[in-house]
């Protein structure tokens, strides 16, 4: 029996490997995709700014965030499904090629992911000691979200930014 | 594991291709019968990847062949060549 044979695909593997999302691993799209998520992280991370700065009325704010997370679900499906979900798919059903890929991006981000969750620690901790009413509370809390959601992001950014393109 | 070369001194010589085609075998069926993805196939044979020695040996194995054969560190002679000793003109 061959090696492949052995492990049955999950319903999650199967649906990475799908030919019909075939469109969604090319790099352009690849690419868009991830530009994509970083806008929306960094429109995000500027609508919390600009509400605990009271330039952004704490319903506006509300509902930019709202529509912000609903965006990014399709959004990054489609990344995920560009870099075949090699970072939610189980080890067994990842080739040597793959393990390499992932974990190349996985150090090659290690430092700035460092950078991001600390970033998201500090501004947790000025959040919880200096914020000055609700709305800063609530900002500066987000702001430190989405750094942690970026830093959480980054591997799957930078893998699906370098892979090469398919044939 | 194999690994990305980085040089062209790095890079492993193979007759993937080669023995893909003679044997009629498409890079689905040798990936599946070697246990890798068919895009591996794909990486292997544009030198984009060097593979495992468990790799290697599987995929000699699938043409039962010798790894040496299939896998080289120098640039492997032509069949031309290496048959009939013609060299390319």
């Amino acid at each position: 029996m061959s090696a492949a044979a052995k492990t049955r695909p999950t319903d999650l593997a199967a649906t990475f490997e799908d030919d019909r999302y075939a469109w969604a691993r090319r790099r352009p799209v690849r690419r868009a995709g991830v530009t994509g998520e970083a806008v929306l992280m960094g429109a995000l991370a500027l609508a919390a700014l600009a509400a605990g700065h009271g330039v952004l009325g704490s319903g506006v704010f509300a509902v930019v965030w709202v529509v912000g997370l609903v965006l990014f679900i399709p959004l990054h499906s489609v990344v995920n499904l560009g870099v075949r979900g090699l970072y939610d798919r189980r080890e067994a059903s990842l080739d040597e090629v793959q393990r390499t890929q992932r974990d190349r991006s996985a150090a090659a981000t290690h430092w700035p992911r460092l950078l991001l969750s600390l970033l998201a620690v500090l501004v947790a901790v000025q959040t919880a000691t200096g914020a000055d009413g609700a709305s800063a509370g609530a900002a500066a809390f987000s702001v430190g979200f989405v750094l942690w959601f970026a830093s959480w992001l980054t591997s799957t950014w930078h893998l699906a930014w370098t892979l090469p393109e398919e044939d | 594991m194999g690994r990305t070369p980085k040089t062209d001194d790095d890079a492993v010589h193979h007759r993937i291709a080669v023995l893909r085609a003679e044997r009629g075998t498409s890079r689905k069926d040798l990936a599946e019968a070697v246990g890798v993805h068919p895009q591996t196939i794909g990486y292997l044979e544009r030198g984009e990847y060097s593979p495992s020695l468990v790799l290697a040996l599987r995929i000699a194995r699938f043409f039962d062949l010798p790894v040496e054969a299939v896998f080289s560190l120098d640039p492997l002679p032509t069949l031309s060549s290496e048959v009939y000793g013609r060299t390319a003109r």
